[in-house]
């Protein structure tokens, strides 16, 4: 279970994230975040599930496209940050990966104006669409 | 709404009733009559030909594991082809003149054959052709049409229009008025019509026909692939659940099909796969909860055990599901992409399963749609509410069973295409890989796989118990229940292979009309049995249809072309599977022991037989037992 502080210490990556290449490798990370976590919660949140559930589909396709830009450094992945917390309530879960969404759409948006390679704004631009599709998911008011 | 096989099955029922009651047509009118049976009769006989399996060898040698319907198949047909044959002008049944009408009697005769006609080529819309000239499933209903309830019901209602036309035919032969020679004709075609109502009597007593079989029949839809309906706010309940049995009916025809797209269509994503998988686990955690409101509803009532048991086998086939959209993982294809119309599908039945089980119109999944769940009165207010909301569960997970087959193959396909990758930097450090992209680990692909066929697993068994709901308290879909389990009785491989007319096979099997030899040395003894003479005509066209097919490979210096695996043999490999399966396969008996192939080394003591190499009829044999 991926938990608070993993979710925590993604965004001040996202907010530490300079160039393109930077902005694309937290990206990547902070979108299979997003995946493990919206799974993760799934179970048990009978009123979210739904939420929880495609928006687990929407972060697994944002961290395929930002995976497909040209600038995306190789190496190994950085990682998503601590696991087997303890389980928190799927409500402050939400808000907390909605926060996220909205950080990284943003990241990913600039970044995206930013970009000299066609392909790189297009993986952009598509990933911050993706990030927001999962902050309207799921945050508390539409 | 599609037409159906029984709307055409019962206009052509009416027509042959009028046809009884018309008028006697004059003797100079009886000619055209004459024209309008051949026409119906051969119609017929093209529909029997459908049902028949096997090859025709197999009925004549009185194949023990031929069951009786089948045996009636063969006989039926082959009876109505004789009669077909009386039946057909010679030198043509007269001329008319222009400005003569038809009568009655030829009128409701040509009306009954455009029914028949009409609604056999219903029956075809569910199968395609491949490129070898075999039958391929194209719908759930593919599966329905070759089952023993099914056609066995064909071919109760194929012998019931003969006794129909048997006495009809025969009363045109009274007028001495008439050509003898039509008179002649019309007197043998009646024989052979009575004959083909009579072929089935065995059959009917060893085995009646299913109750499910003639409704079965009667309700197989044409092939249509009905538009979208996007949901629109705000929808009634009615509405959801029709446009839910619209979504799921489209979803369970794009099953057809599907694996093979998956080894090379682009629109074949990863994306898509999980995207369908995240829907349907959310779609169907929607319907637990709508199936929980229903059972609040029929608490009192008989129904109530077998939906909580519905219940417990939905619950456990969305878990499989959301298994399966998990064990996609960072599994990606080399396209990306949501244009699969099975996505919008999927979301569509999400959709309206959400704003059936949430009290809220405008309902989403998004969190700030939330709503308290919908009051069970308003979800199903009376008996005819109950049964249109568990039509429209059991619509989707008769759907969702069908999505997790077809996507299983279809991961099964990707795999083998080698489709299935994983980023690099999503691998541990000892894989040492200088791209970015590499092949997915066994591990992921086997875990994959057992997700697909744990949620194709569950899925089926919630279809299954939402089927003895849906029975239970007479929803719509009860005809659905019927039909899957219809599907699973099949008589063997299908429907046989259609003859190609144009083909040298066809144009023998035209050419000659007359008795072959065998069946003029039977009918030379004098009177015997019909079926005796059934079976002779049915062994002289597969020596005709061997014959053509010899004649065929030498004209195109090939030898005779098999159909490659997992297909059935075409008619002209039919006939040679027929001469093959009497052909030995090894030495004979008096050589065995005496002679040696010095070419193969000698057996040890103990050590295994070398395989032998399968004979056509082995393979037939083979798939026959699988198919079993």
């Amino acid at each position: 279970m991926t938990g608070m502080l993993a979710i925590d210490a993604m965004r001040a990556r996202l907010d530490g994230a300079g160039s393109l290449a930077e902005t694309l490798a937290t990206g990547w990370d902070a979108f299979e975040l997003l995946r493990a976590a919206t799974d993760g919660c799934a179970d048990g949140a009978d009123g979210l599930f739904a939420a929880f559930m495609t928006a687990s589909a929407s972060a697994a396709n944002g961290r395929d496209l930002v995976g497909w830009a040209p600038s995306l450094p190789p190496g190994r992945a950085a990682g998503i940050g601590p696991r087997h917390e303890p389980l928190h309530d799927p409500d402050e879960v939400a808000d907390a990966l909605a926060m996220l969404a909205t950080a990284l759409s943003a990241r990913l948006s600039s970044a995206a104006s930013q970009a000299a390679h066609t392909e790189d704004r297009s993986a952009c631009e598509h990933a911050a669409d993706e990030a927001r599709r999962i902050r309207a998911l799921l945050i508390r008011d539409a | 709404m599609a037409a159906t096989f029984g709307d055409f099955i019962r206009a052509g029922r009416a027509e042959l009733g009028a046809a009884a009651n018309a008028p006697e047509p004059a003797a100079e009118k009886v000619p055209a009559a004459a024209q309008g049976l051949y026409r119906l009769v051969a119609a017929m006989s093209r529909c029997a030909e459908d049902l028949v399996p096997y090859g025709d060898i197999d009925a004549v040698v009185r194949r023990p594991d031929l069951d009786s319907w089948m045996r009636a198949a063969v006989d039926v047909r082959e009876a109505l082809r004789l009669a077909t044959g009386s039946l057909r002008p010679i030198n043509g049944h007269g001329t008319r003149r222009i400005g003569d009408l038809p009568g009655m009697l030829t009128r409701h005769l040509a009306a009954a054959t455009m029914s028949l006609t009409v609604g056999r080529d219903l029956l075809h819309t569910h199968f395609s052709a491949s490129a070898w000239g075999e039958l391929q499933r194209r719908s759930d209903w593919s599966d329905v049409i070759t089952s023993e309830p099914v056609t066995s019901a064909l071919l109760e209602e194929l012998a019931d229009w003969a006794r129909r036309l048997a006495p009809l035919t025969a009363r045109l032969s009274f007028d001495p008025a008439v050509a003898p020679a039509t008179r002649e004709s019309l007197d043998d075609a009646a024989r052979w019509l009575w004959t083909t109502g009579a072929a089935v009597r065995t059959a009917q007593e060893v085995s009646p026909v299913p109750s499910s079989g003639h409704p079965l029949l009667h309700a197989v839809p044409a092939y249509v692939v009905p538009a979208r309906r996007p949901p629109r706010e705000p929808e009634p309940v009615t509405e959801l659940c029709e446009g839910i049995s619209i979504g799921a009916l489209r979803l369970r025809l794009a099953a057809c099909g599907a694996a093979e797209d998956a080894t090379w269509s682009h629109a074949v994503t990863a994306a898509g796969w999980r995207s369908v998988a995240a829907a349907a686990a959310a779609a169907g955690h929607a319907s637990g909860l709508v199936l929980d409101a229903l059972i609040k509803r029929v608490v009192d009532s008989e129904a109530g055990p077998q939906l909580r048991a519905a219940a417990a086998a939905v619950e456990t086939a969305w878990s499989a599901w959301r298994r399966a959209a998990a064990a996609w993982g960072v599994m990606t294809t080399e396209t990306s992409g949501l244009d699969s119309p099975k996505v919008a599908d999927t979301s569509d039945l999400l959709l309206r399963m959400g704003r059936l089980a949430w009290n809220n119109p405008h309902w989403t999944p998004g969190r700030g749609q939330s709503a308290p769940l919908r009051d069970p009165a308003d979800l199903a207010p009376n008996s005819a509410g109950i049964g249109g909301v568990t039509a429209a569960v059991h619509h989707t997970w008769a759907a969702l069973a069908d999505t997790a087959a077809a996507d299983l193959g279809a991961v099964r396909g990707a795999v083998r295409a080698g489709r299935l990758y994983v980023p690099t930097r999503s691998l541990p450090e000892e894989y040492d890989v200088p791209r970015r992209f590499g092949p997915a680990l066994p591990a992921q692909l086997d875990k994959l796989e057992d997700a697909y066929r744990a949620a194709a697993y569950a899925s089926a068994q919630a279809a299954m118990a939402l089927g003895a709901v849906a029975v239970a308290v007479g929803a719509p879909s009860s005809i659905l229940a019927a039909a899957r389990s219809a599907a699973t009785r099949q008589h063997g491989p299908g429907w046989r292979h259609h003859q190609d007319p144009r083909g040298p096979a066809g144009q023998q099997a035209r050419a000659v009309v007359g008795p072959g030899p065998v069946e003029q040395a039977v009918r030379q003894l004098g009177p015997v049995d019909a079926t005796v003479v059934l079976r002779a005509a049915a062994i002289d066209r597969a020596a005709r249809n061997l014959v053509a097919e010899a004649r065929a490979s030498k004209q195109n210096g090939l030898p005779t072309a098999g159909a490659p695996a997992g297909t059935w043999p075409s008619a002209a490999g039919a006939a040679a599977r027929v001469a093959a399966k009497d052909y030995p396969s090894g030495p004979p008996g008096w050589l065995a022991g005496t002679q040696t192939d010095s070419s193969q080394p000698q057996l040890q003591s103990g050590q295994p037989p070398r395989p032998r190499s399968l004979r056509p009829a082995d393979v037939h044999a083979q798939r026959h037992r699988r198919g079993k």
